[in-house]
């Protein structure tokens, strides 16, 4: 009985030891740790906020893609009507294909692309992101290289016509003139007309090594396909 | 509780909050230390860009960057295959850390690049039969693609906090002696104030092991969140640089962490001895 006691005893004082061990090895070095970092976290927060915000900057949802090939969303569509439900146009972001381009017997040819960066120009030809898509009724301004996309432009002629197809509607425009001027010169586009109306421009002179400081306006009014409506609502 | 507060004497606060300063001063003192062996040292950009695959990434990049001035200027898509050679690249590079870290004015000196490019043009001329060439326009396209070979070889970001690196290196270098000075003294306080010897030690043991904690849990957590995959720089090139910076540091905070606690458990073995024959 004594026996069982004293032993009963050993262990409890065993336990207890390692208890109160693993209180200061372990319990005690976590806590200052939570603490230290309560500590630092509103000693810093201050600084902490500003490199957050800057560092939020270089930050994506999604894991870092480089890669060069794009995204088309453009699928051939049969609407025939006079308008098409701003709800039902897929608006594309900078570098997607969402049509395509085309001056028949003149040889032009060319994927569709919102922006007009490197990716566009590189596949095809670009709206430039501060006008608009076809449908909107306002400028659609579009780019290409002179040397390859757009190079078809220098064999256009007043009445050819332009055809852009796009996810939510064909779209014809007819051509009604062309002009060369200098790259800066502000007078070859108006964004903020009220009449939906195409420009395609590309470096001049044609087949030129270089870089060139003209270029080349085609000018073209729409003929054809449907507005954009409740675009506000 | 009541038995806790009965026992807690002024002595034993004030060892309480000497350990938590020293804590505190070991995690600025490593936090100091990697920015002092990393950021601050011109040899560790250069070592991380050639370890990692920046020179590949960067020649690609100029490469396809060249390719799209040339579809803009006339130029056949292989015109530039191979042009970009890795080892100006490296030399260009390298020159413009040196001069980073010298405090010289950052510029790229475009000559070599210049001048091959000049010469491969005349050659594609000659070899294609091109009779009427615009020098305007040719002169227009050197510029073009001399801008966007040395706007490459420039690290972006870095020309920002050049002063920066420049003026504080010494500070930091201050501030890691000045910390170290201050754990030695807290150090002193706690042993030789300390009737038992094995006390202090474990409060030594705690400030050690809970700093080690820190300087662990902190990289850990910014690993397994995955954020650093999601770092998007301009370019691969840079963004690749840049996590491997990153990368660099928070290993380097992991090993000092490792280092902290294994000196902590050598503390606590010590600790365990002294105890014994005090008690003895």
């Amino acid at each position: 009985m004594k026996k069982t006691k004293t032993k009963n005893s050993r262990a409890l004082k065993r336990r207890k030891k390692f208890f109160k061990g693993l209180r200061h090895f372990l319990l005690i070095p976590v806590l200052v740790c939570v603490l230290l970092y309560g500590f630092i976290f509103t000693a810093t927060m201050p600084f902490m906020s500003d490199i957050f915000s800057i560092g939020s900057m270089f930050l994506q949802n999604e894991d870092a893609n480089y890669s060069r090939s794009y995204e088309n969303i453009f699928t051939p569509s049969d609407n025939t009507g006079d308008t098409v439900n701003a709800d039902d146009v897929d608006y594309p972001s900078i570098d997607k294909q969402f049509g395509t381009l085309k001056i028949e017997n003149r040889g032009v040819d060319a994927k569709l692309f919102f922006g007009d960066g490197s990716v566009a120009l590189r596949n095809g030809v670009g709206v430039y992101a501060g006008s608009f898509i076809p449908g909107y009724g306002k400028t659609i301004l579009i780019s290409g290289h002179n040397n390859t996309y757009f190079n078809g432009l220098k064999n256009v002629k007043k009445g050819d016509i332009v055809k852009i197809r796009t996810s939510y509607g064909n779209y014809e425009y007819r051509i009604n003139n062309t002009r060369i001027a200098k790259a800066d010169d502000k007078s070859t586009y108006d964004l903020n007309a009220e009449e939906e109306n195409l420009i395609m421009y590309t470096c001049y002179p044609f087949d030129e090594l270089g870089l060139t400081e003209q270029r080349f306006f085609v000018y073209g009014e729409k003929i054809s396909g449907p507005a954009i409506v409740g675009i506000y609502e | 509780m009541k038995k806790f507060f009965k026992n807690l004497s002024l002595k034993k606060v004030l060892y309480a909050v000497l350990t938590f300063i020293m804590a505190v001063c070991i995690i600025f003192c490593s936090f100091a230390t990697v920015i002092r062996i990393t950021f601050f040292n011109g040899s560790f950009l250069s070592d991380t860009l050639n370890s990692s695959q920046y020179y590949k990434d960067l020649c690609v990049e100029i490469t396809e960057n060249l390719t799209d001035l040339g579809d803009a200027s006339g130029l056949d898509k292989e015109f530039f295959e191979g042009f970009v050679n890795e080892v100006l690249v490296r030399e260009d590079v390298q020159t413009y850390i040196t001069d980073f870290y010298e405090g010289n004015k950052l510029k790229v000196n475009t000559s070599n690049f210049d001048e091959s490019l000049q010469n491969a043009l005349k050659k594609y001329i000659k070899s294609n039969h091109i009779k009427s060439v615009n020098e305007d326009n040719l002169n227009y396209f050197y510029a073009n693609a001399s801008k966007i070979y040395s706007d490459s070889i420039k690290i972006k970001y870095l020309s920002s906090i050049q002063d920066l690196i420049l003026d504080k290196s010494g500070p930091v270098t201050v501030a890691i002696i000045v910390l170290i000075l201050i754990i030695g003294a807290v150090i002193c306080v706690l042993i030789f104030t300390n009737e038992w010897k094995h006390k202090a030690l474990r409060y030594i043991f705690t400030a050690v092991n809970s700093a080690g904690l820190f300087l662990l849990t902190l990289p850990l957590g910014v690993f397994l969140s995955g954020v650093i995959g999601h770092i998007a720089i301009i370019s691969r090139s840079l963004s690749d640089m840049y996590i491997s910076i990153i990368n660099s540091v928070l290993s380097d905070l992991i090993v000092i962490s490792i280092v902290l606690i294994v000196v902590s458990i050598a503390l606590w073995v010590i600790y365990g001895r002294v105890r014994k024959k005090a008690t003895i």
